[in-house]
C-alpha cells in the first residue's frame, strides 16, 4: 500500500500539462474509432491514471474514462467522504463513487451509449472490472495499449523534473547507507528513513547479497513518477566508471555482461521491460524517461547497477 | 483443491491484493503481476512481470504473466482447471475457458481464508505487538513543525528495522475541519492538532491494526468528552465479539453508544466507512457494518474502530485489534486507550 507523500504541486505539474495530455489522448480516440479510454488504477497498476490526471491511490481501485470531449472522469471504489481529498491531489472532472467498479463502470459506459471502449493495459484489467462491461452490457472492448504507449513517451519537461527528484531522493537514501550494515533490515531502515523523509510516494527496496558483495536497489516512486537506482557494495570503481559510460553511450564492460533490461513507463505499470539482452520489445522515442539495470560477472564475482537516463535521439 | 475436484488452481496477485497467493503458496509480490499455477499433486509455477521479483522469488519471468499463464493451462489435456480470485484475475487470463470456476474457486478460498488456525491468528497477534510498538514511535515522531508525511517516515524505518516490509498507514491531523483520515500530505503538525491514525503493519503475512488519536498539547473539555464515546463505543465493541455473534452485532453495539448521546447521525455513511473489519492475510477483511450476517468463529481477527468525525472536534479514531476466542475474544493491542496526549 502507498504510506508516503501524496500531494500535487501545480507548480510541479500544471494543469495546463495535464490537460495537454488529456487532449492527446482524445485526438488519438477518433483515428481508432474508440468512444472512449478507460484507464484502471490501484497501488498496482497507477501509472497510466497519474499520467493523466495526477491521482495515485493509495489503497483500493479506480477507472479514469476519457471521452472525445471535456474533462476526464474518475469512477472511484473510494466512499465519498475521500472526494475533497481525491479533488485535492488531482485534476479530474466528474467523480463517481463506486462501491462496485465494475457495475458503476458498466452504468457509465451505458449511460453514455459507449460502444467501442479502449483501455489501457486491457490484458491486465481486473475481471471483476471487465466482466459487466464487456460480457454485462456487451460493449466492446478493445486493447489501447499501443495507441497509449504511443502518447506516453517521451516525458515531458514537468515529468523529467519529478524523475530528477526521485533520482535524488534514491542516491540521498542510498548514501545514507552505513559502511558496515550488520544486517540487511539496517539497511532497509536506513533507506525508508532518507527517502521518505525527502517526500517519496512509495519506496520499494531490494537488498542481494552476491559473495562478498551487497546489491540495494531502490525503486522510488516521487509524484508519480518511477526510477530504479541499484548500487554494489563495495563499490567497484572501474565497474561503476563504466556503468557512467554505458548511460552516455556504447563502452566494453570489464566483466561479461550477464544481463541487461531497460525499462519505462507505457502503460499501467510504473516501468515494464521494453528490451533486454536478446530483444527491443518497444522502441523507445527520443526524449522518453528509461531504467537501464545491468549486472555483470566480473572477475571476483557479480556486480549490479541500475539507473534512470533518457533516451537520445 | 481435491475435495473442490481442482486439479491446477491458477491464483492471480499483485502488490495490492497479494492475500491469496500468500494464503497458498507464502509469497507476497511488491511490484508487477505474478500468477501461480498450483498442481494438486505436482509442483507450483510462478510467472511474474516483474523481472526484480522473478529474481527475488525464484520464479520465472515473462513480459505477460496472463497471457503465459493462459497458454500453459491450455496445454494441461484433462485436468480440472480453476481460477482465483475474481476481482484480481487478469483479463488475458479470465476470459478463457475456465472462467466459469473463477466463483467457486474464489469462494473456497474466500473460506479456508476466513477461518483461521491457531497459528495463523497467533500471526495476527504478533503483527498487535509490533503495531504498539510502532504507535510509540508515531507518538515521539508527532511533534510542532513536522509535516505528516516525515511522522510516517519515522514509522517505516522503525518497521523495516523490525524486518517488516508492509504496512498499511493513514493520518489525519488538525481539528474540527478534519473529515477522515488520507495518505500523508504536506501539512504541518500544530499546537492543539488531533492527530489520527491507523497502523497496520504486516511483518510475517498478517497484518494487525491498531487506531488511535493523539492531541498535541493538553486536550480541551470537548476534545475529551468527545473522546469518552470513542472509549464507550470500543468497549460496546470488543464486548460484543464472541462466537455466534455477528459482524453486525458488534457494528450495532459500537453504534448504540453514539446513539444514546444523541451522535446517531455520525455512524451513517457520510461520516464513517465502516465500524471495523476482518483483518489478516489481507488488511480490510469482511466489513464490520450493522448489516453484515457474518457469524463470528474462534481465531477469527477483526479489529474493532467506532472512527467517525465528532461535531465538536473533528475526526477521532479508537481501535483494537481481537481474536475470537471460545468465550468472548482477546484484544491484541495493548496500548492503553487513551486520548494521548504529546508535547506541544
Amino acid at each position: 500500500m502507498r504510506r508516503g507523500l501524496i500531494a500535487w504541486s501545480k507548480e510541479q505539474v500544471p494543469t495546463s500539462a495535464l490537460d495537454a495530455r488529456v487532449r492527446r489522448v482524445q485526438q488519438a480516440l477518433g483515428a481508432q474509432r474508440l468512444d472512449a479510454l478507460l484507464a484502471y488504477t490501484s497501488v498496482a497498476r497507477p501509472a497510466a491514471v497519474s499520467w493523466l490526471t495526477h491521482f495515485i491511490p493509495y489503497w483500493n481501485e479506480a477507472l479514469v474514462a476519457v471521452l472525445p470531449e471535456g474533462p476526464p472522469s474518475l469512477i472511484a471504489s473510494f466512499s465519498k467522504r475521500m472526494h475533497p481529498w481525491i479533488r485535492e491531489v488531482s485534476h479530474v472532472g466528474e467523480i463517481l463513487p463506486a462501491p462496485d467498479l465494475g457495475r458503476a463502470a458498466a452504468a457509465f459506459v451505458e449511460k453514455r451509449g459507449l460502444k467501442r471502449v479502449g483501455v489501457v493495459d486491457l490484458e491486465y484489467l481486473p475481471w471483476s472490472v471487465a466482466e459487466p462491461i464487456g460480457i454485462g452490457i456487451g460493449a466492446e472492448l478493445v486493447d489501447a495499449s499501443e495507441l497509449f504507449a504511443s502518447l506516453r513517451q517521451p516525458a515531458d519537461r514537468y515529468e523529467n523534473a519529478l524523475a530528477v527528484r526521485a533520482a535524488q531522493i534514491a542516491e540521498r537514501a542510498l548514501a545514507a547507507i552505513p559502511s558496515r550494515p550488520r544486517h540487511a533490515s539496517e539497511i532497509l531502515s536506513v533507506v525508508e528513513l532518507a527517502a521518505r523523509r525527502e517526500g517519496a510516494e512509495e519506496i520499494i527496496p531490494r537488498v542481494t547479497q552476491m559473495g562478498d558483495r551487497n546489491a540495494v536497489e531502490l525503486s522510488v516512486a516521487y509524484k508519480g513518477v518511477w526510477i530504479r537506482l541499484c548500487r554494489t557494495y563495495p563499490l567497484v570503481a572501474e565497474a561503476e566508471s563504466w556503468f557512467e559510460s554505458v548511460l552516455q553511450g556504447h563502452a566494453p564492460p570489464p566483466g561479461k555482461l550477464t544481463r541487461r533490461t531497460v525499462e519505462s513507463c507505457i502503460g499501467g505499470s510504473p516501468l515494464s521491460v521494453v528490451e533486454d539482452s536478446d530483444r527491443v520489445y518497444r522502441p523507445l522515442p527520443a526524449g522518453a524517461q528509461a531504467v537501464l539495470s545491468v549486472r555483470l560477472e566480473l572477475g571476483d564475482g557479480p556486480w549490479r547497477a541500475a539507473a534512470p537516463f533518457l533516451v537520445r535521439a | 483443491m481435491g475435495n473442490a475436484g481442482i486439479d491446477v488452481l491458477a491464483i492471480a496477485a499483485n502488490p495490492w491484493r497479494s492475500d491469496y497467493l500468500r494464503y497458498a503458496i507464502d509469497v507476497t509480490v511488491v511490484e508487477g503481476t505474478a500468477i501461480a499455477l498450483v498442481e494438486r499433486d505436482g509442483g507450483t509455477r510462478l510467472l511474474l512481470e516483474s523481472p526484480a521479483e522473478a529474481e527475488r522469488l525464484g520464479g520465472e519471468w515473462t513480459r505477460s504473466p496472463p497471457a503465459h499463464a493462459a497458454e500453459i493451462l491450455g496445454s494441461f489435456k484433462a485436468k480440472r482447471i480453476a481460477l482465483a480470485p475474481r476481482h484480481c484475475l487478469p483479463y488475458a487470463l479470465a476470459r478463457g475457458p475456465h472462467r466459469e470456476s473463477m466463483v467457486t474457486a474464489t469462494a473456497m478460498l474466500d473460506r479456508l481464508m476466513l477461518y483461521k488456525l491457531p497459528a495463523e491468528a497467533e500471526a495476527v497477534k504478533s503483527a498487535a505487538v509490533l503495531a504498539d510498538e510502532g504507535y510509540r514511535v508515531f507518538c515521539d515522531a508527532a511533534r510542532v513543525g513536522r509535516a505528516e508525511y516525515e511522522l510516517v517516515a519515522d514509522v517505516e524505518a522503525f518497521f523495516r528495522s523490525r524486518g517488516c516490509p508492509e504496512n498499511f498507514m493513514i493520518l489525519g491531523s488538525g481539528g474540527v475541519e478534519v473529515r477522515g483520515m488520507h495518505p500523508p500530505g504536506e501539512r504541518r503538525i500544530a499546537r492543539g492538532d488531533l492527530v489520527t491514525t491507523e497502523l497496520t503493519p504486516c511483518p510475517d503475512g498478517y497484518y494487525a491494526q491498531i487506531c488511535r488519536t493523539l492531541v498535541v498539547g493538553e486536550p480541551t473539555e470537548a476534545q475529551r468528552r468527545a473522546f469518552s464515546v470513542y472509549l464507550e463505543a470500543l468497549e460496546a465493541g470488543v464486548a460484543a465479539v464472541r462466537p455466534g455473534a455477528t459482524m453486525g452485532d458488534v457494528a450495532r453495539a459500537e453504534n448504540e453508544v453514539f446513539r444514546r448521546r444523541g451522535l446517531g447521525d455520525y455512524v451513517s455513511s457520510e461520516y464513517t466507512r465502516v465500524r471495523g473489519h476482518g483483518i489478516g492475510l489481507y488488511v480490510d477483511g469482511p466489513a464490520v457494518l450493522e448489516d453484515v450476517t457474518l457469524v463470528l468463529e474462534p481465531d477469527m481477527t477483526l479489529i474493532v474502530h467506532p472512527n467517525t468525525y465528532h461535531p465538536e472536534v473533528g475526526y477521532m479514531v479508537l481501535g483494537d485489534s481481537v481474536r475470537v476466542t471460545a468465550d468472548g475474544c482477546e484484544v491484541l493491542c495493548r496500548t492503553p486507550r487513551e486520548l494521548i496526549c504529546v508535547a506541544a
